[in-house]
């Protein structure tokens, strides 16, 4: 009895942090109509900077406190409101997704930076009141630190409901959750205080940060207060992310669970414990979801999308498709063999890629956890894909295809839960699946005797997973040029694919869910249907980019799977354009070899030139940050890179000397760089100076017939507000006139 | 027996009740005009007939089968088809593709071969969308907007069609031949409610009116029956002693 009180009552501290934390997301979530994903890592980054203050500045706790809770965390809080979130208005759930993803990164990294995971001493981060000083609670001792985190769980809960009840500023909050234009047009601002409830929420995360750290009791780590979003989440869900008190209600059952498995499952007769405890919050999240109510079937509630994809003909994709192969080819004869290693992992990156772009750029949902996928598919491939042994050993076609199947009923069960709910949630389902492959299945590396058949078997050898180079028929494809060009030509087979199939009756369809799910239903599509369709689709082409990158290492653990690494490649698709085939291509080679390339080239350049080592060490770490703030920059220009490149270089068009010229540039560089007359750098560099100069000459020679004049100012102001946000203009009566037909201008 | 017939449908928003215990009949061929206030519960009541919103009470019937707990699409495949107030088109694909995709939905649950291509050739033909197929839907004019949706709508070959008030946006010629493109449908057979505040498009083509005025059925008849009904002058003018 005096163990479960015990249990209990651990149980109810963790599960009060974890309602303090979530309560925080709810808070942004139904002000701001945005989820904040980096809501762990503001936790993160208050606990660390918490810790600086605290513990390795020696300040006194008060002082501490009142920098990170009362001025550094809800500050933090507004600017990302501010100066991130609030261009996110119009924009789609894609977009609304991918930014606060690409904050999380971004924190994430900044943190690696400024606090190095592996110090020297470990950051000791000690309990409040020091862990001597205990109460006893029915025979219970607690340390004075658990009874604070239960207090203000409790004082937090209670303060909200006043807060949202019984204030000026908490009611108006509700009233943005209702309908902000609304308000707006009473005289409210919702700018304002969704800026206020990001304050508000940056500092329950702090809060909750930095009481749970120290009770975890592990050496301070990054990633895993990251993820403290996720337990969050998973409170917040049993609200509906709507309902404070459920929401509070649903971090005790987690917290309760969480102790109960720690003292009735016991670690040492099985070793899954520590993992399913790990994964309970996931486990809870998708009961939650089998259980939550169908949601309304929403109609467009934004009228016109910032996003604006254009449709490439089938034609043009399969000359497309031959000219990457073919430029592929021909980069193939002059790269050094560790840049064709890269060039090769990058594209099996863009495969996986690809199934971004047909469930996220076609369909509009979201899959956070490709890579995850992409581990399935390498252990099906692993496990019944491989003929022949040693040096000998090569994967089969049909392991490949198994792959994809298995992938697809994996896909299909992570989504199933999901599929009648918002987009959001069918994120958040990927992203609890993805955190409980890497937790539960990434971590089955023991032979385990399985129940019936009688057979040991082990998901994930040893931690590390062998997957040999494919064979397909005559091809052997040991050799990493041939592997590339295979990619290569399967990138661009699945590529033309997709184009054909986002001209299709099918791609319609999708593209019809995508912009009204109202609408398509009452034409008498099941959304279910089509959407379980998409995912499967989706998951197998995942499945086997992902065996192929683990065959191009050769050898993958489980770091190769990380979720942060398919978030990382999301942004990067995004960046790209994930309307586009090429936004995969694009996200892939960043993904693969960009980052990596520029950080090797400071790093370089730091030896070679000491006294500019600072600068250039400077420059490295910064290169781990850019991946974020490019995903950050996509608020901005939510369409893409690829689409900009193809607006600038639809201008050379009307300039056929300056393609002629750049074309023949670049063939010079190429056959000098062939005959290693300059080195391979030389040649990217050239190629980029082309890239940049030709657009801009091509301006030079051909200036544009007329400009065009563009209404964007106007557009961004809604009918109903003109007059009110911005003054009455006499092109808003031609306007008007026109809509109804009047003589334009007339009186 | 009506086509489909919505009875006693109560729908409540919090303590306000947007429809209160309404009914309405609407019958094959015929041009049924619901009509009413703003807020009277009109959009409300299309959405609860087309499955987008579940009643607190009442039954839907089309055709004689009981549709009140069946999914949008189902009741889309049993012969529904509506178009929207608020436009809901889609905004990435063209005109064309706008009303070819009803089509290619309709192909999906029929298990048909048919070609959505020609077939949309022949509504945009019907509708006379032909001069603007090709443009982005979110480039064109109000008015036309809800003849694309009507036109997509009539893709799925509907024998009840919902319209929630088509005429906004529409200039006064545009209307007129609306009405016509309306006419024909009914003669055709199809059973069509109209939703409008366009009081001359409502007495000009309807055959029967239901007014609505705060969720309840305040009046229905035949046009002139309607017109000169006290509670509809009323509940659109205010009472005498209010005016005073």
């Amino acid at each position: 009895m005096e163990t479960f009180l015990q249990y209990t009552i651990l149980g109810l501290v963790t599960g009060g942090v974890y309602g303090i934390a979530a309560s925080g997301l709810v808070v942004t979530y139904t002000t701001s109509g945005i989820f904040n994903f980096a809501h762990g890592a503001v936790a993160m980054l208050a606990a660390f900077a918490y810790w600086q203050v605290r513990f390795d500045w020696g300040w006194p706790a008060p002082l501490a406190l009142l920098a990170v809770l009362g001025v550094a965390a809800p500050v933090l809080g507004a600017l990302i409101y501010g100066v991130v979130m609030r261009g996110l208005r119009g924009t789609s759930e894609v977009t609304r997704i991918v930014v606060p993803v690409s904050v999380m990164l971004g924190f994430l990294a900044l943190a690696t930076w400024i606090w190095d995971p592996t110090p020297r001493t470990p950051r000791l981060f000690l309990l409040f009141f020091g862990a001597d000083k205990t109460v006893s609670i029915a025979g219970v001792n607690l340390t004075w630190h658990e009874l604070l985190a239960l207090v203000m769980a409790a004082v937090i809960a209670l303060a909200l409901r006043f807060f949202f009840f019984r204030t000026r500023n908490g009611v108006a909050m509700r009233a943005v959750v209702d309908d902000p234009d609304l308000l707006e047009l009473n005289a409210g601002r919702p700018e304002r205080l969704a800026m206020l409830s990001w304050a508000l929420g940056a500092f329950l995360a702090a809060l909750a940060g930095i009481l749970i750290t120290p009770i975890q009791g592990t050496a301070m780590s990054a990633t895993a207060l990251t993820l403290l979003v996720i337990d969050a989440f998973a409170a917040a869900m049993f609200g509906r992310l709507r309902s404070l008190p459920r929401t509070f209600l649903g971090a005790l059952v987690l917290g309760l669970a969480g102790s109960y498995v720690i003292g009735y499952f016991p670690a040492d007769r099985w070793t899954w414990t520590g993992n399913f405890r790990v994964s309970l919050p996931m486990i809870a999240l998708f009961v939650v979801l089998l259980f939550l109510p169908q949601d309304r079937l929403r109609g467009t509630t934004i009228l016109r999308t910032r996003e604006r994809f254009r449709l490439p003909s089938v034609r043009s994709a399969v000359v497309a498709g031959l000219a990457l192969v073919g430029v592929m080819f021909l980069l193939r004869e002059i790269l050094a063999p560790t840049a064709i290693n890269s060039m090769a992992f990058s594209m099996t990156a863009a495969v996986v890629a690809l199934s971004l772009v047909l469930l996220t750029g076609y369909a509009g949902e979201i899959n956070l956890a490709v890579l995850s996928f992409g581990a399935i598919g390498a252990i099906v491939v692993h496990h019944y894909g491989v003929s022949g042994s040693g040096g000998d050993a090569r994967t089969t076609l049909w392991g490949y295809v198994l792959a994809a199947v298995v992938c697809a009923v994996v896909g299909a069960l992570v989504a199933l839960p999901s599929l009648r709910l918002r987009g959001l949630f069918l994120a958040l389902s990927t992203l609890a699946f993805g955190v409980f492959v890497s937790n539960m299945v990434l971590r089955e590396i023991t032979e385990r005797k399985l129940p019936l058949l009688h057979t040991e078997f082990s998901i994930f050898p040893s931690g590390n997973l062998t997957v040999p180079r494919p064979k397909i028929g005559p091809v052997d494809l040991v050799a990493m040029p041939t592997f590339l060009m295979a990619v290569t030509v399967l990138f661009a087979v699945v590529g033309v694919g997709l184009v054909a199939l986002r001209q299709s009756s099918y791609g319609r369809r999708l593209t019809a869910l995508k912009d009204s799910p109202a609408a398509s239903a009452t034409l008498g599509q099941s959304p279910v249907a089509l959407k379980l369709s998409v995912f499967m689709l989706s998951a197998a082409i995942a499945g086997v980019g992902g065996a192929l990158m683990t065959a191009q290492l050769g050898s993958a653990n489980i770091d190769r799977y990380d979720i942060f690494l398919s978030l990382s490649l999301l942004v990067l698709t995004v960046v790209g354009g994930i309307g586009y085939v090429s936004g995969a291509l694009f996200g892939g080679i960043l993904f693969g070899v960009a980052f990596v390339a520029l950080q090797n080239t400071f790093d370089k350049l730091g030896v070679d030139y000491p006294d500019a080592e600072g600068l250039f060490d400077f420059l490295a770490r910064f290169t781990t940050v850019l991946p974020a703030l490019m995903g950050v920059s996509i608020g901005r220009n939510p369409t893409g890179a690829v689409e900009q490149i193809v607006v600038e270089f639809g201008k050379l068009r009307r300039a056929k000397p300056v393609v002629v010229a750049g074309c023949a540039a670049v063939a010079v560089g190429y056959l000098l760089a062939r005959n290693d007359s300059i080195s391979n750098w030389w040649f990217v560099v050239l190629v980029g100076l082309v890239i940049v100069a030709m657009p801009l000459a091509a301006k030079r020679l051909a200036p544009p017939p007329t400009a065009v004049a563009t209404t964007d100012g106007h557009a961004a102001v809604p009918l109903e507000l003109v007059g009110v946000a911005r003054p009455f203009e006499p092109a808003d009566r031609d306007m008007l006139d026109r809509e109804l037909g009047l003589p334009v201008g007339g009186r | 027996m009506p086509l489909l017939e919505a009875q006693d449908v109560t729908v409540r928003f919090g303590g306000t009740a947007a429809l209160d215990r309404t009914s309405i009949g609407v019958e094959r061929g015929v041009i049924t005009g619901l009509i009413g206030p703003n807020g009277a519960g009109k959009t409300t009541l299309f959405n609860v007939v087309c499955g987008l919103l579940a009643p607190q009470a009442g039954r839907v019937v089309l055709d004689g089968t009981d549709i009140t707990s069946a999914p949008p699409h189902r009741r889309a495949r049993l012969g529904l088809a509506r178009t929207f107030q608020r436009l809901e088109l889609f905004t990435s694909l063209t005109v064309r593709d706008n009303v070819r995709v009803g089509g290619d939905i309709r192909n999906r649950w029929t298990r048909g071969r048919a070609d959505s291509g020609s077939d949309a050739e022949r509504i945009i033909e019907m509708t006379r969308l032909g001069a603007i197929a090709d443009r982005e839907v979110s480039e064109i004019p109000t008015g036309r907007a809800r003849v694309v949706e009507l036109a997509r709508a009539l893709m799925t070959r509907p024998s009840v069609l919902l319209l929630d008030e088509p005429a906004a946006g529409q200039t006064e010629r545009e209307t007129e031949e609306f009405g016509g493109l309306l006419r024909r449908l009914a003669a055709d057979g199809l059973a069509v409610c109209l939703v409008e505040h366009d009081m001359t498009l409502v007495m000009d083509v309807c055959q029967t009116i239901n007014v609505l005025d705060y969720g309840r059925t305040i009046a229905s008849g035949p046009p002139d029956q309607v017109r000169n009904d006290p509670a509809v002058i009323e509940a659109y003018l205010g009472t005498p002693e209010g005016v005073g």
